[in-house]
């Protein structure tokens, strides 16, 4: 008996229930005020995503100026944008200044109207033709792009090379190139006080003498960049070592940013490590893309281990068999379709 | 099959939340708060809601965690959430609330239960929920369910035979 009592004293109340019209607005306007609010935590995921997988704002303008709080320059909430875009992603290593070559090459792939970014690594190693110099290693052209007689290297016209080259090889069409020295890399992890990092495997450290375990550990930037540089004594070598990259760009992409000095500083360490250059799209349609992002899935093309040697000098070379299908679904813009019939070749968390 | 966006599950089921939400804090005001808050994650994380199986369970699990963590959650919160009234809040009838209220006994001792409790005999007496689901709600046992709501009863029964003579 207490039982209908207590239906019908809920019932009862029922009109208590304050009218749902004005509530939605409210939720609404609540929601565009933290979108804004995640929009400049999103820069700073950008700033980063970017570094690793979209696209950097503040460096395009070599401006590090963030906008204001509360005063964005874009619509509170970025749609998706409705064009397909790769952008390759150079991590340079800059031995002292004096040469460059890009020791990871990854190509960051948004489909259209996505808030999904797909990373797809190649082996610096990769065997290449570059239009119009003939043999070379992928992550060499990089160097013979932006070397010049007597002068500083220029990195634009390595990334610029290293882009055509990747177009040549994967028939891809690169929209951007993103340039990242570990310098930058260094940099922008310390700023964000650390990254975490998921690692499938121990990853012992001939430089340092440190063993990575296997399984998440947040790394300040110097050790990460030991750990990155890692190659040697893994299974696979560079295939092992681009994999800790995706790795890497995925714990980038997963770390809030909500302290904003840290945030300024964040964006001042990118702009200074990683230059930024579009060949095929406008800026603010970069930035459109970069901060609509907010999932990134390392896709695995792998690599059929078995390099071949000419002239005395070793490439690796990919396996048709699973890259051309991956290759062909982002050429015809189909990848978020091609990732569901295939799961196995994408790591989920 | 095109998958369900935010503003048809609000279209349908924003009343049946807000009714909810009265019913497990007993004031529209509080309601009001619990469900706002609640539905402003699941709009910014839509996507992840409409994953799961049954958004509309999987917002009512929000929204009971959001009312059961209400007093652990940081006090700047809600210092917050009472610093930036919303107009909608003031245009709620109050004096008529609080006129049910004085009349409605067993909806004044529903009060001084237990959060959980409460919950729990909302699920089963309002919603009509089996208790598997009651129990996959508030995240607990079966057992603790059925235990929660014959404790909940006990005392509603109690405080039924000191007031009626």
């Amino acid at each position: 008996m207490i039982e209908e009592q207590l239906r019908e004293t809920f019932e009862r109340h029922e009109i208590l229930a304050p009218p749902s019209a004005p509530l939605r607005a409210a939720i609404d306007r609540a929601v565009v005020r933290r979108r804004r609010n995640r929009f400049t935590k999103g820069l700073a995921a950008a700033a980063v995503a970017v570094a690793a997988a979209v696209s950097l704002p503040f460096a395009l303008g070599g401006t590090a100026a963030l906008p204001p709080i509360g005063d964005t320059f874009l619509p509170a909430d970025a749609p998706a944008v409705d064009r397909p875009l790769t952008v390759a992603v150079l991590g340079v290593d800059d031995d002292g200044g004096r040469s460059y070559r890009a020791d990871t090459v990854l190509l960051a792939h948004v489909p259209a109207a996505s808030h999904t970014a797909y990373l797809v690594s190649l082996p610096a190693d990769l065997l290449v033709e570059i239009p119009g110099k003939g043999r070379a290693k992928l992550g060499e052209t990089f160097y013979f792009g932006s070397q010049r007689r007597g002068q500083g290297p220029d990195l634009a016209a390595g990334a610029q090379l290293t882009a055509g080259t990747i177009t040549a090889t994967t028939g891809l069409p690169v929209d951007a190139t993103v340039t990242v020295r570990y310098s930058g890399l260094r940099a922008v992890t310390d700023a964000l006080g650390g990254v975490e990092i998921c690692l499938d495997r121990a990853v012992p450290s001939r430089h340092s003498g440190r063993v990575y375990p296997a399984g998440c550990q947040r790394l300040d930037g110097r050790t990460m960049l030991d750990l990155l540089r890692q190659r040697y004594d893994l299974p696979h070598g560079a295939y092992d070592r681009d994999a800790n990259g995706r790795a890497f760009v995925r714990g980038l992409i997963d770390t809030e940013v909500r302290d904003p000095v840290r945030l300024a500083r964040v964006a001042q360490a990118a702009s200074t490590g990683i230059d930024v250059a579009g060949t095929g799209i406008s800026t603010p349609e970069l930035l459109r893309v970069a901060t609509g992002v907010d999932t990134v899935s390392p896709i695995d093309i792998g690599s059929n281990f078995r390099p071949v040697t000419i002239e005395r000098v070793t490439y690796e070379r990919l396996d048709p068999a699973r890259s051309g299908p991956v290759f062909a679904a982002i050429k015809e813009n189909r990848l978020t379709d091609w990732v569901v019939a295939n799961p196995q070749s994408v790591r989920q968390r | 099959m095109t998958p369900l966006t935010y503003e048809e599950f609000a279209d349908v089921q924003l009343g049946n939340m807000l009714r909810y939400a009265v019913m497990l804090c007993g004031d529209p005001h509080l309601a009001q708060d619990l469900v706002q808050e609640t539905m402003v994650r699941v709009q910014l994380n839509w996507r992840k809601v409409v994953r799961a199986d049954a958004p509309e369970r999987y917002v009512r699990r929000m929204i009971t965690n959001q009312y059961l963590d209400w007093r652990r959650g940081p006090w700047l919160r809600r210092v917050l959430l009472r610093a930036e009234p919303d107009e909608a809040a003031r245009t709620v009838p109050v004096d008529h609330a609080q006129a049910t209220a004085d009349r409605d006994q067993i909806w004044s001792w529903l009060a001084r239960l237990p959060k959980a409790q409460r919950a729990a005999l909302v699920l089963r007496y309002y919603e009509d929920l089996p208790d598997a689901e009651i129990a996959e709600i508030l995240g607990c046992a079966v057992g603790t369910v059925r235990s929660s709501i014959s404790r909940a009863l006990a005392t509603l029964r109690a405080e039924m035979v000191e007031t009626i003579p």
